[in-house]
């Protein structure tokens, strides 16, 4: 009835569409332009190396690293911003503002899909685990930011790492974003198999969507939940972010086809174990042949009829739209962007939402078509499910996320002249190390925008149970009081939250004191509530 | 089944092209429907193409092998331009070229210090509707040599055939002939060959209209049957060529040896309507023509 309330009320207060969303302006990070000159003009040899770099199919390996197949929607974009540079050069004339901005996202283009290519960003060794086992315990006990005097009002322009979104409310920036990039969810889906992830270590596999233009990652485990929310957050705050949607039992039917690299759910087990170690067993709640009956009840699963199908008793599904080509990571050595403030105060997002894994590579730079072959650059924080109560085994090689009762109440202290930010990060890129007061202190204040509707519309996203989704529900507004607080920031929509909320079901408490204290419902959840075997461990299977 | 005889293959497509002597014979094949033999041609529409191509003074693409062209292809009152690179079907030792790049309309070229849009460049040179066509063209050359270097699909590919030494260093690419073409476009299907099924999923979205419509019909084969007038583009020599050609294109996925479909509908054409092969593009014949003229 509560859902059903909200989701009355979400409507009558309804979203105010607009215009796609600005480019905004990169800015010159690093002097970008310098290498771009030679003499005070404009050096086109090296413009078109660049150019011709991101564009030439013929031209596959870089250093020995296999370059990104580059997309067509890439290189027309790239073509594009090399052709508005040129008329610079060919028409005799100084450099636009227009033209500084594609000059400096072509070269941004440049470093990520460089990036791209390197080993490091695709294969996890020995030593990127141990470096992100020091960074996790480095900050143990909080990253100290000293308090600057003089908070100015700073206004913030768009750029394609942040929007104001100033006329889009914060819990409606989500699925605002979904609709520019063109990504249809429905309460059922049915998805047809396509191949087996190969990468990261969460299970998933890429499907297509019945408009066949579409894909999706389909995902089991500990993240299902956690990325929903984490990246329902992270847009709120203005970010741009992947848009991943938690389904429960039954909700998505994956379909095999004679397209599909897998052609039975036993085959699929069998890929699924060879590739990320990872039993789908426990996850699956049904299996068999598309019927008549089926398909009158979900009318999409007409056209399969007679082919094999299966459901899960939970998973997720992450877009992967075509109007979104990802080219490699944004935050990179050679772009100086400890000069963008946006991106340092990210930092404090991180930490609302616990989140674990900073690595560089979940950043991701890429292209929105807006339509008729036109494109924005976008700076997207991926893989945002690494959060929400993590758990992380040194000895085990292990970690577990969504874990509540490891989800701390507070995320900020303030002490005498410092304020000491407690989370957890595996990485810490150079942005988030030059951080300062006032860096945090603007984002903060953006979290101060999510109000009470914002806070339980993003929980119910995540279609947690209900002991659960209260539990989180309390733990962030009180997170989020601790930041308010720490920096001083008037709450304009303060958020009732209790630290020793209990909740009883049938005379069992589920709930007592701000813990959880059963694996509640375990059966539709195997990957656990408690337990802190993940997915390396199979979830304890 | 080896399809070989006068068959071009490139990216696991067969095709196949007819010269076509009489087209006032040639022309009812496309009032029918009933071929024979099963084959049923549907013919959906006529298209017209306005080429423009490049080559340099003393024609090193085309003894090379190669054409490079701009096309606008008009259908229902819209223009769609591009620029492509070919190589010809029996190159010695070189895979089939064929390089395209579209999105033109971002190209601006010089004529006279003013900056026009390259594709009205070609509207003016194909229309005909400056009394500057000449100065079009020239801005077209102007262009290709400041464009050469840039990445653009076509130059970055003569410049990978150049590093690899198959063609020499072209400099200056001018335009040197203009051609139009009529365009009729068919279907060829047969009940006999159904059961095809599509490399990829995706691929049921490129279906034309009439497989969407009729799913269990298997897309056999493409035709094209072009009429074309081309103009020599030299100072001191106008020369006009035509050439009427009908070209066969295998569009099912069944392995090449599964392909007798192909040979039996090509011989039934040719035979019934005295059609013979033609190994070279349309480019190569008209220069070769003009060579030996």
């Amino acid at each position: 009835m509560f859902k059903i309330f909200l989701l009355i009320i979400s409507i009558l207060n309804g979203v105010t569409l607009h215009a796609q969303i600005s480019r905004g302006s990169i800015a010159d990070y690093g002097n970008v332009i310098d290498l771009y000159y030679v003499n005070d003009s404009l050096n086109l040899a090296k413009i078109r190396t660049t150019a011709n770099f991101l564009t030439d199919k013929s031209c596959n390996f870089l250093n020995g690293n296999k370059l990104p197949k580059r997309k067509k929607a890439f290189i027309r974009h790239v073509q594009f911003l090399t052709e508005a540079i040129e008329e610079s050069y060919f028409k005799g004339k100084d450099l636009s503002p227009f033209q500084r901005e594609c000059l400096y996202e072509l070269h941004f283009y440049y470093l990520a899909f460089r990036a791209a290519s390197v080993r490091k960003f695709n294969r996890v060794n020995f030593f990127d685990k141990l470096r992100m086992l020091y960074n996790t315990y480095k900050h143990c006990s909080g990253r100290k930011v000293k308090i600057t005097d003089g908070i100015e009002q700073v206004i913030h322009s768009d750029s394609p790492f942040w929007h104001s979104f100033t006329e889009v409310r914060p819990v409606d920036r989500f699925d605002y974003i979904a609709k520019q990039k063109k990504i249809k969810v429905h309460k059922k889906m049915v998805v047809l198999m396509d191949k087996i992830g190969n990468d990261g270590s969460a299970p998933k596999v890429r499907v297509s969507d019945l408009d066949l233009d579409n894909e999706w990652n389909l995902k089991w485990g500990d993240e299902v939940h956690t990325d929903v929310v984490g990246s329902r957050i992270f847009s709120a705050l203005g970010y741009d972010v992947d848009h991943p949607y938690a389904f429960l039992k039954d909700q998505v039917y994956l379909v095999f086809d004679e397209y599909s690299e897998v052609k039975s759910l036993e085959a699929l087990k069998v890929k699924l174990k060879d590739q990320y170690g990872f039993n789908l067993e426990p996850f699956v709640s049904s299996y068999g042949v598309v019927n008549v009956e089926m398909t009158d009840s979900i009318q999409s699963l007409r056209s399969f009829e007679g082919l094999f199908y299966c459901t899960f008793k939970k998973c997720a599904l992450e877009a992967r739209p075509d109007r979104v080509k990802r080219i490699g990571p944004f935050m990179l050595e050679g772009i100086k962007l400890e000069e963008n403030a946006l991106l340092r105060g990210a930092l404090i997002a991180h930490a609302f939402i616990d989140n674990w894994d900073t690595r560089t590579r979940n950043t991701l730079l890429s292209t929105v078509h807006k339509g008729k072959h036109r494109y924005r650059v976008s700076a997207v924080f991926s893989d945002l499910g690494t959060s929400l109560g993590v758990s992380v085994s040194p000895i085990n090689g292990d970690f577990k996320v969504g874990l509540v009762n490891q989800l701390a109440w507070d995320v900020c202290e303030r002490k005498g002249n410092k304020i000491r930010v407690m989370s957890r990060m595996n990485a810490e890129p150079i942005p988030y190390k030059q951080a300062d007061y006032h860096d945090l202190f603007f984002v903060a204040k953006q979290i101060e925008k999510i109000d009470s509707i914002a806070l339980r519309n993003i929980v119910l996203a995540a279609n947690w149970p209900y002991p659960l989704a209260e539990l989180y529900f309390h733990k962030l507004a009180a997170r989020r009081a601790s930041i308010l607080q720490s920096f001083l920031i008037e709450d304009e929509n303060p958020i009732y939250f209790n630290r020793h909320i209990s909740i009883k079901e049938n005379n069992e408490w589920i709930v007592k004191d701000g813990v959880l204290l059963v694996n509640y419902n375990g059966e539709d959840h195997p990957e656990g509530w408690i337990s802190k075997k993940g997915r390396f461990r199979n979830y304890g299977h | 089944m080896t399809l070989t005889n006068g068959w071009m293959q490139s990216n696991n497509e067969h095709q196949l092209k007819l010269k076509v002597k009489d087209v006032q014979s040639f022309e009812p094949l496309f009032h029918s429907i009933q071929i024979g033999e099963g084959f049923k041609m549907i013919t959906y529409d006529t298209l017209v193409y306005n080429d423009l191509y490049l080559d340099t003074e003393d024609f090193q693409l085309y003894k090379s092998g190669f054409s490079l062209r701009f096309r606008r292809k008009e259908l229902n009152d819209n223009s769609v331009y591009s620029f492509q690179l070919k190589s010809e079907a029996n190159l010695f030792g070189v895979e089939r070229i064929e390089v395209d790049q579209f999105d033109l309309d971002i190209y601006e070229i010089e004529i006279e210090q003013q900056w026009v849009k390259l594709v009205h460049g070609l509207d003016a040179i194909f229309d005909e509707s400056s009394e500057n066509v000449n100065d079009f063209l020239k801005g077209i050359a102007q262009w290709c040599s400041n464009k050469y270097e840039a990445p653009l699909a076509p130059f970055q590919k003569l410049r990978e055939l150049e590093e690899r030494g198959v063609i020499d260093k072209v400099f200056k690419l001018k335009p040197v002939l203009k051609g139009i073409s009529f365009r009729t476009r068919s279907h060829v299907v047969n009940n006999r060959y159904n059961g095809c099924k599509l490399d990829k999923r995706s691929d049921q979205l490129k279906q034309p209209k009439y497989f969407k419509e009729h799913k269990d019909v298997c897309w056999l084969m493409e035709t094209s049957f072009d009429r074309s007038i081309f103009e020599v583009l030299h100072k001191d020599n106008h020369m006009e060529f035509e050439i009427n050609e009908f070209e066969i294109e295998n569009k099912a996925s069944f392995p090449v040896e599964d392909r007798v479909y192909l040979y039996n509908f090509s011989t039934l054409i040719a035979s019934r309507y005295g059609l013979v092969k033609e190994h070279y593009s349309k480019y190569k014949q008209v220069i070769s023509a003009t060579q030996s003229n």
